[in-house]
């Protein structure tokens, strides 16, 4: 049964001078606005929400229209590459994770934010574990001048004690956005419409698609590879440090061998005309068709349209670091 | 005002823009669900329609017919977290009404296993076949919509948006649609299901409380949960464990509303039952 509720117009609009207590005021006024049925309480309101608008760009300057694309750097971490960002008012790292779909802050930073985790967010690793862990919501997160949003972060220490991090950075925060992310060259970049065609006109152009799990709050990509029965689809993931996974039963699809058990196995197949993955592959029992990680990755300018799925790969320039996309020290079976 | 010029314009161009929105009827099936006919591989077949299939599904022998071998694997969830393993078929023509529709991954699944009375059944029809239209759903009317230009304006006007999220899962292959519930915390997301016939909408223990819901109960309570301001649901609850979601609405919210959703970009609004 659904009943009426009442437009309430907020009396005073004052607020501290922090983007995040400005924004919340804001999505409360959108919420009032959804609620007020007259054109006059709506133009009031829509006045209001026009002061919170420009207060948040005065006092951000995040995504502020860029006149042209953004370069954000990146620094190799393990295997894989790390962001290091500004959150809750310190200096933070954060792992890129693409195949990460939400993005993860650790408890003692949870706790510096003053955010008591709530409710319960379960996600499925690609290996069909369950892994369920409580949220905070619209967790800002500040990246040289830009300010990324994560509207439900999950709460959870990843990392290792050796290699300490704060959190996983994933493609939640990035939504709707086309973002080029180059590897070996340690370099994120927020592109602009000019700038993406830039991108696009000397890449490879590979069918892709959004997976938004989780309540659709999550965001990660996959792109189609072609086999004799179908296009299987493989997942972009650089918090993969070491690997190319393959389901077992898509490797004689792939061209490669049945092993016992993970394998893995030397081998290569194609994704596109002049794009391969090659390497140790290792066939686990896993949920979906495939991960590309970063021994893939590595050699790749990715570039992501992240509201369109759409993804265009280019060669890297440069060689990856040393140490960047290594398999795990480990003998191919047979 | 612009933004609604912005969706008009994104409707795919088609016959619909020129002869209105087409309808598609549903059938009581079981007192309590719906099926819809299709015609695949030249035959009239009855379907389910689940809007929280995610991926369409044949049957084994639908699948035959269709010359279809099934292969590779698309692994689901239940809302309880029980994993499905299911090989698929791919690039499925439906024709509904006057239009045609193709599922680019369905998944293989003998529903004879469940009773004889679904064994009679070809499969279960979900958004993922919809994707990228705008459709209302009218269980009350026992219809689907798929909308044009001029009647969705209408449907935006005489009805109210609510907050809804499109779900991709299986490696994006899904469809499913969330609404969004108001809790003094924050926004929980719950599964618009019509699967979900009972008296009773699902809660995960960990929104119970911020519902007002005692999470150590497992029959129905009161429940009231508010969609927006003015868009609140009263009804009843009953508190599930173990679930992977934060709620699962079904029924006892579409069963009565009309619901118009943009399988594209995410928007959707309610209105009363015509």
């Amino acid at each position: 049964m659904l009943t009426p509720a009442t437009c309430a117009i907020p009396i005073s609009s004052s607020a501290g001078s922090l983007p995040f207590s400005l924004k919340q005021k804001m999505y409360r006024l959108f919420d009032d606005f959804d609620a007020c049925a007259s054109h006059h309480e709506r133009g009031i309101l829509l006045k209001k929400l026009l002061s919170a608008g420009l207060l948040i760009s005065l006092a951000s300057g995040a995504n502020a229209a860029p006149t042209g694309p953004v370069r954000l750097p990146l620094e190799s971490y393990r295997k894989g590459v790390a962001a290091r960002v500004k959150v809750a008012g310190r200096e933070r790292l954060f792992q890129l994770d693409t195949a990460g779909g939400l993005t993860v802050i650790s408890p003692a930073l949870a706790k510096e934010m003053d955010c008591q985790p709530w409710g319960s967010i379960t996600g499925f690793h690609m290996t069909g574990t369950k892994i369920t862990a409580p949220r905070c919501d619209n967790v800002a997160i500040h990246w040289k001048n830009q300010t990324l949003q994560s509207p439900v972060a999950i709460v959870m220490d990843v990392g290792s004690p050796d290699t300490p991090i704060n959190g996983l950075l994933a493609l939640d925060a990035f939504a709707g956005r086309t973002v080029t992310i180059d590897f070996a060259g340690r370099e994120l970049t927020l592109e602009t419409p000019e700038s993406a065609a830039g991108r696009k006109a000397n890449a490879v152009e590979l069918p892709a698609h959004l997976a938004r799990e989780i309540g659709g709050l999550a965001l990660s990509v996959f792109i189609d590879v072609p086999t004799e029965r179908g296009p299987a689809r493989l997942e972009l993931d650089s918090g993969n440090g070491g690997t190319i996974l393959i389901a077992p039963k898509l490797l004689p699809l792939l061209g490669l061998k049945k092993v016992t058990g993970e394998g893995p196995q030397q081998g290569h197949f194609q994704i596109a005309p002049g794009v391969e993955a090659s390497g140790m592959i290792f066939s686990p029992d896993i949920v979906i068709d495939g991960n590309l990680g970063m021994p893939f990755l590595k050699d790749w300018v990715v570039t992501m349209d992240l509201a369109q799925g759409r993804v265009w790969l280019k060669r890297s320039a440069v060689a990856a670091p040393a140490g960047m996309g290594t398999p795990p020290p480990v003998k191919p079976a047979g | 005002m612009l933004m609604m010029g912005a969706l008009l314009a994104a409707l795919p161009a088609g016959p619909s823009q020129d002869r209105g929105p087409q309808t598609i009827s549903l059938e009581l099936f079981q007192g309590k669900q719906f099926t819809v006919q299709a015609s695949v591989g030249g035959r009239e077949r009855t379907f389910l329609f689940d809007t929280g299939e995610g991926v369409t599904m044949i049957t084994p022998a639908l699948a035959r017919d269709l010359g279809c071998e099934p292969w590779g694997n698309v692994t689901a969830f239940r809302m309880t977290g029980e994993r499905l393993d299911l090989p698929r078929c791919d690039d499925v023509a439906f024709e509904m009404g006057e239009h045609a529709y193709t599922a680019p991954t369905t998944i293989v699944y003998d529903l004879g296993k469940l009773d004889a009375d679904t064994a009679r059944l070809d499969g279960s029809i979900g958004l993922d076949l919809f994707a990228g239209r705008i459709i209302t759903i009218r269980f009350a009317s026992r219809q689907i919509v798929i909308e044009t230009p001029g009647s969705l304006a209408a449907r935006m006007k005489s009805g109210l948006e609510v907050p809804v999220r499109l779900v991709r899962g299986a490696e994006g292959a899904a469809l499913d649609v969330n609404i969004g519930v108001n809790t003094p915390r924050g926004r929980a997301w719950m599964e618009l299901d019509s699967a979900n016939a009972g008296p009773t909408i699902f809660v995960s223990p960990q929104i119970a409380p911020h519902l007002g819901l005692r999470a150590d109960i497992r029959t129905a309570q009161p429940v009231s949960a508010t969609i927006r301001r003015d868009v609140v649901f009263t009804g009843q609850a009953r508190v599930f464990p173990n679930m992977i979601m934060d709620g699962n609405i079904g029924m006892q919210l579409m069963g009565r509303r009309d619901l118009t959703v943009d399988l594209g970009s995410g928007r959707a609004w309610i209105g009363k039952a015509q």
